[in-house]
Order: structure tokens, then sequence, then C-alpha cells
């Protein structure tokens, strides 16, 4: 079972990308809305991939990344970065990011996604 | 003797200088030809007559009486005592006296006179040899006029003051320019050092003589700064001190020019803060624009997300709640739109666009465009031509943006045409030598002039607000793209008729090159979300799946799955039941045509259409693949376009299948 960690600092964001990805059959899945935690979580856990918002307070999701590509060891990184911020895009994937979602997305383009990061982390 | 006499005979013939020889009395002996052409009279008028006095200026052989008799403090008589005095004392005598021909014209001359002297050393006779001078007397006229008039001219330069400086630096000459500029009168500063001109700070550290040396060693010195008036009050100056040095080299002094550039200062300064404040102004509003667009996009994020979720939730909502949560998603996705326009626009605006502009294939851009549009085209019923490339066009241009301003004119023409109407795409290269035109015809409902007029306003629908949806931006982020990559936009309409809105840009005749890199930004993704669709790929070779990855990753509507080889393959059809299969037919195990024959023969597959992708590129090949039952046999290399209007064309098939099921 492939386990999934989904980090917003929105209680509702949190909600709605849990609820589209248990409906889109995954179930092994935990939130943070504290993006500080977020490291040593991987570190004990190694989630097979991370959603993760890159706007938030205290730590926005560019240092998020530099504190997980420390614990990985490398800079590609079991993320899918997602931001209302479309311009962000390409600085996400700089930062090592697999994959970028827009916000607002299309629930079943989301859950498309992240079973295609997962095959390819499981080919990997 | 011969020789000296032959000598003698050709000095005294000389027509040029004038030989005048006398006796010791100084009445004339002698008067060569030189003498008769030089003063106008004959031999027989002068010799044994007059003293070469007596054809000089007697005012002048007076003053030289009077100047020789202080010199040498003996009394010389005003007459031919005057000119042959020195000589007859054996000194050499050179000077310029005025000659009076026989007409009475007057004319300079330089005389040498030598005293002739007999065996025992007694004076014989003088003789005077005389040149014309008024040559050289012209020419020195001139120059001291040349001379007198530049003095003037640099005295009365009031804009720039012009200063003589000694090689010290210490002023010899003062213009009105410089009064007025530096404060001082002539007399006030005359033989001061120039340094009194610079600010203390710069004397302290050794400037001005630095200034000197750099122009004494370079020939040249210039340089911006303050300098200080008179009152002690400063100006900004351009000062250029120039070396100036005698025909020898040696250092004669400098002339120095200075410039007040106060005012000029003052603008420049002015200038500057206004345009950093402008495009501090413009930077505050881009970045306003982009947060507005992101707290905006947040809240959106929710509502659209749980009504997604609404929307397919168990047990599923009742039809009037269906109904009201399309309502939120429609009005959602819309605004979701707007935000992205504005941005697209702030960003323009901003100045903050890249292009990367390159050699564009048009028939490549455009088969991409009807790809993505006809279903938009279907869905209305709107009929739609596209021209044919028999020639390939090619223009210069940023493809992804060139394709974003097909879009916006194909989804115009399709949103605001008539029912069943039609859209009539062409491109021609002859309207305008090195320009492409592509044109876009509808049969809507036209535009009159004054909706013309109002056509490229930001938020301005011309009264379509209700009837379609839209932001009345995308044709203004239109022109701007295409004024970014040196085009026009333009549009002629018929009230009744309907509209031809065009865009030219400038053709090259450079190849477009079909990069790798293309595939990243090739397809913008559709304005309209639609149902995502997916696409299988069966595929043993890792380049491959990566590259078709990289094309599916372009597409929002779609997404992949892949397996490596027939039978996963089969067997993922059968569980994910994708839109489209795209198949290899070398692959290990069983063979694509195998696989597809086992698609085909299962019910739950049957409907799917599959695409082979092949290197087989042998015709007989590719015919034994549609025989087997393909949609359709695309060959390695992938081609980029080709893809996409086949994986379009195998989706709108496979829409259909379903329709029939």
């Amino acid at each position: 079972m492939e386990t999934i960690l989904i980090v917003d600092d929105q209680p509702s964001n949190l909600r709605l990308l849990e609820c589209t990805l248990r409906r889109g059959g995954f179930s092994a899945i935990t939130t943070t809305s504290d993006p500080r935690t977020v490291s040593a979580l991987h570190r004990e856990h190694h989630y097979d991939l991370i959603l993760l918002d890159l706007v938030m307070p205290y730590m926005d999701g560019f240092e998020v990344m530099a504190a997980l590509a420390e614990v990985e060891g490398c800079d590609e990184l079991p993320v899918l970065a997602m931001s209302a911020d479309p311009r962000q895009k390409t600085l996400a994937m700089k930062a090592g990011a697999r994959d970028f979602m827009d916000k607002p997305f299309n629930v079943t383009e989301l859950v498309a996604r992240v079973s295609i990061l997962l095959d390819e982390k499981r080919v990997a | 003797m011969l020789k000296t006499g032959a000598l003698q005979t050709a000095i005294l013939n000389s027509a040029n200088f004038s030989s005048i020889a006398t006796d010791e009395k100084g009445v004339i002996q002698l008067f060569n030809v030189g003498a008769e052409r030089m003063l106008g009279y004959a031999a027989a008028e002068v010799v044994d007559q007059i003293t070469p006095a007596d054809i000089s200026d007697p005012q002048e052989i007076i003053a030289r009486a009077a100047f020789l008799s202080r010199e040498l403090s003996a009394t010389i008589k005003p007459g031919f005592d005057a000119l042959a005095f020195k000589a007859s004392r054996g000194i050499e005598d050179i000077y310029e006296l005025t000659y009076i021909r026989k007409d009475g014209s007057r004319f300079p001359a330089i005389v040498s006179v030598t005293a002739l002297r007999d065996d025992q050393n007694a004076i014989i006779g003088y003789l005077l040899i005389g040149t014309d001078n008024s040559a050289r007397k012209h020419v020195e006229e001139r120059l001291r006029f040349t001379e007198e008039s530049f003095r003037l001219m640099v005295e009365s330069v009031s804009d720039y003051a012009i200063v003589m400086l000694s090689p010290e630096g210490n002023v010899v000459s003062w213009n009105t320019g410089a009064q007025r500029i530096k404060g001082f009168l002539a007399d006030e500063i005359m033989g001061q050092h120039f340094s009194r001109f610079y600010p203390p700070a710069d004397v302290a550290a050794g400037k001005p003589q630095r200034d000197l040396d750099v122009a004494a060693a370079l020939g040249r010195f210039e340089n911006e700064g303050w300098r200080t008036r008179k009152d002690g009050s400063t100006f900004w100056a351009n000062v250029v001190i120039t070396a100036i040095r005698d025909q020898a080299g040696e250092l004669r002094g400098f002339a120095k020019l200075t410039r007040d550039l106060t005012a000029r200062q003052q603008i420049e300064t002015e200038m500057s803060d206004a345009k950093a404040a402008a495009e501090k102004a413009n930077l505050a509003k881009s970045d306003f624009l982009s947060n507005m667009s992101h707290e905006l996009r947040s809240p959106l994020n929710a509502i659209l997300g749980f009504a997604q979720l609404m929307e397919s939730d168990s047990p599923p909502p009742t039809d009037s709640q269906k109904e009201s949560i399309v309502q939120i998603l429609n009005a959602g996705w819309y605004l979701l739109d707007l935000i992205n326009e504005i941005l697209d626009l702030a960003v323009i605006e901003s100045g903050k666009l890249s292009m990367s502009q390159e050699p564009v294939s048009v028939a490549e851009v455009m088969l991409e465009c009807q790809a993505m549009i006809e279903p938009q085209a279907q869905r209305r019923g709107i009929h739609m031509t596209f021209p044919r490339f028999d020639v390939p066009q090619t223009v210069h241009a940023d493809r992804t943006r060139l394709k974003q301003v097909i879009l916006n004119l194909l989804s115009n023409a399709i949103k605001y045409n008539a029912v069943g109407g039609t859209v009539v795409v062409a491109c021609c290269g002859d309207q305008t030598p090195g320009r492409i035109r592509i044109s876009v015809t509808d049969t809507g409902a036209g535009l009159s002039a004054g909706q013309l007029a109002q056509l490229f306003q930001p938020f301005n629908r011309l009264g379509q607000e209700g009837s379609e949806q839209g932001t009345g931006i995308g044709l203004v982020v239109s022109k701007r793209l295409m004024e970014l990559m040196d085009g026009v936009v333009g549009v002629e309409s018929t009230v009744g008729t309907g509209s031809v809105f065009w865009i030219e840009l400038n053709s090259t005749t450079e190849l477009p090159a079909t990069k790798f890199e293309d595939v990243e930004s090739a397809a913008p993704l559709p304005a309209t979300p639609v149902a995502l669709r997916t696409l299988l790929y069966v595929e043993d070779n890792p380049a491959n799946l990566r590259l078709v990855e990289r094309l599916i990753a372009r597409r929002t509507d779609m997404c992949l799955l892949t397996a490596i080889d027939g039978a996963s393959g089969v067997e993922l059809a059968r569980s994910a039941q994708p839109e489209v299969i795209l198949m290899d037919i070398n692959l290990p195990g069983i063979s694509g045509i195998d696989a597809l024959k086992i698609l085909r023969g299962d019910p739950a597959t049957a409907h799917i259409p599959v695409v082979a992708l092949s290197a087989n590129a042998i015709p007989r090949d590719v015919q034994k693949g549609l025989e087997a039952g393909f949609f359709r046999y695309l060959t390695k290399p992938i081609k980029v376009a080709e893809f996409m209007d086949t994986l379009s064309a195998a989706l709108d098939f496979g829409d259909k299948q379903v329709l029939v099921h």
C-alpha cells in the first residue's frame, strides 16, 4: 500500500484533497497543516508521494522541498507541488518536484496524476 | 674666369630679382632686367641719373636714417647713406622697405645691400639685390585678420568658458563665457592658478594637477564633475582640457573648455526619478494582480473541488441537486478563466512576458489548433474548413503564443456564429510581401462600425454579455501578443453577413526546427475543461514511453497509463477502460497485432480505437497493420502534430462508438 502525505495550511484544502484521493482508491493518507513538520515526518515514514502546497506561512513549499532534499539525499523528490499561482510551475519543477497541479484542479485529473506518479515510483 | 663671368651674367639677368649696382656715391651704374620689370624704369632712364634712395619711400628713408643714427651713434643723412651706411661698415644688411615704381605705385621689398671693393679694399660701389615682398605681406595680413577673428569669436562666446592656461596651469586668457559661468572678471583671475575652479576637496586630493598631467600625456582630458564659482556655489560641469604644443613638440599651455551642465543634470535626475517611480508603480500593479489572482484562486479551489466531489458522490445527488452543482461548476470554471486572462494581460502589460521567437510552420500550428478546436465546433454544429498547405509557410513567431492567438480567433468565430454556420480559415502569403496572413471568416451577425471601434478594449464584450460566456480580454491579449511578435490583428465585418478576423506575421525562409524541446512548449491547455480521457500506451522502450508521457502531459484533457508488454496491456485495457490505446508492434511476448486481436475479441475492449506505433515504415507493413484493424498506423519517429491529430481523431471516433453502444 502506497503512503501519501498531504501538506496544506488551509484545512478546507486538506479535507478536499484527502476526500478526492480516498475516493480515487488511496487509503494510506496522512495530512498536516504545519509545513515545519514535513521533513521530520518524511524521515520517519518515507512517503511514496507528498502533495505539497507551495504558499504557506512559516515555511513555504520551496523551503520544505529543500529540507526534503536533505532527507532524500538527492534533488528528485517524491513531490506533487500544488499552487494557485500557475507561474510557480517552472520554479517547482526546478526545485525537484516530480509534477505540478494548478489550484483549482480537476479532481479526476488529480487522481490520474497521483496514480501515474505512484506507478512510476513502483516501476523505478 | 669665363665661368664666373657666366654666373654673374645669369644672376644679373635674373628676371625675379632686381639687381642694382651703384658707384661709391650711390649713383646707379647697373640696372638689370629684374629691376626694370619690378620698377618700370628702363636702365637708360636711371643709370648715371639717380640713386636707389630716389625710388624708395622718402618717409621710410628719413625714419631709417634717424634709427641708424641712434643705433650707431653717428650722423646719417636721410638719402642713400641711410640705405648703404651699414654695408659701408662691412655689416651685412637686409631690410624691408617700400619701392616706388615709375608710375608712382608702391610695393614692399626686401633688399640686401653689399659693398663692392677694389683690390686695395676701397669701396667702389654698392650692390642692392631686392625681391618683391607683396605676396608674403598679404599672407601675414590674412593671418593677422584670422587670428583677430578667432580671438574676437572666443571672447564673445558666452555658452562655453574658454580659458587658456600656461603650462603651469595659470590663466592667460578669459572669455565672456568664462566670466558668465564662473563669475570672475578677466582682471580678477588672470595669472591665477586654475585650481580655483575646483571644490576644496578635489584640490586637496590633487585633482587639478592630475587633470593637467593627463591632458599633457594624452593630449586631451575630458571629465564631468562639480566645479565652483567665484561666489563659492557649485555647478555640474563638462570640462575638456587640450594640451597645446608648438612645432617642436614643446608644451605651450592648455586650452580649457567648460560647459555648465547643471540644468541638464537636473533634468536627467528628474527623468530617472520619474522613470523609477513609474517602474515601481507598474511593478506594484503587476504584483497586486498576481497576488489578487492567487487570493481569488485559493477559495475557488475549495468551491470547485467540493462541487466536483458532490457531483460524483455516493449516494448520487438528486437531479435538482445535480443541476445546481453543474451551475456552480460552470460559474466556477468561468471565474477561473477570467482570473487567468487578467493575469495573462497583467503579465503582458508589465513587459515581463518572455517570448521565444523562432521559425514556425503554419501548417503544423494549424493542425494542432484544428485538433483542439474541432470538438468545440462539433458541439455547436459549426462546420469548419482549414487550408491545405501545398507549399510550406513559415513565420517568425513564438509557437505557443501564436497558437493561443489562433485558438482565440477560432473560438470567437465558433461562439459568435449563426446556428449551423461555417468558419473558413485561410492562409496566404501574397497580400503583403514578406508577410503571411491567416484569416478566420465566420457567418455570425457581423459588427457595426461602432462595435468595431470598441473591439480591442479590455472587458468590452460589445453587448454579448449574457448570451455567451467570455471575458472580453481574449482579443486584447491577442492584439498585444501579435504586437510583441511584430505582427498585427485586423478585422473586416459586414452586419448580417459575418466577420473576417486576420493576423499578419513576418514570413521567414529559415526552416522550422522540430526540436524535442518543442514538445515542452507545444499545446497550451484548452480553456474549457473537458472530462479527462485516458490513453493506454503499450511499449517496452523507455525512451518512447518518456516522450509520449511528455506529449500527454501537455494535454489537460488526457492522462496516460502504460504497460510494457502485450499481456499486461490487454489486462490494463480491460480494467481501466481507456478511451484510446497506443500499441507498439514489436513487443516482447505477444506482438502488438496479436494483442489487437485479443482486444477486438473481447466485448469489454472491442470498441476502443487502437493506434499502431511502429518503426516499421514499409508500406506493406502499414497496409498489414490497417487490415488487422488498427485505427491508424503511425511510424516512428513520432511527429508531434500528426500524433496529436491522430489522438484527437481517435477520441472523436471513440465518442461515436460509445453513442452506438
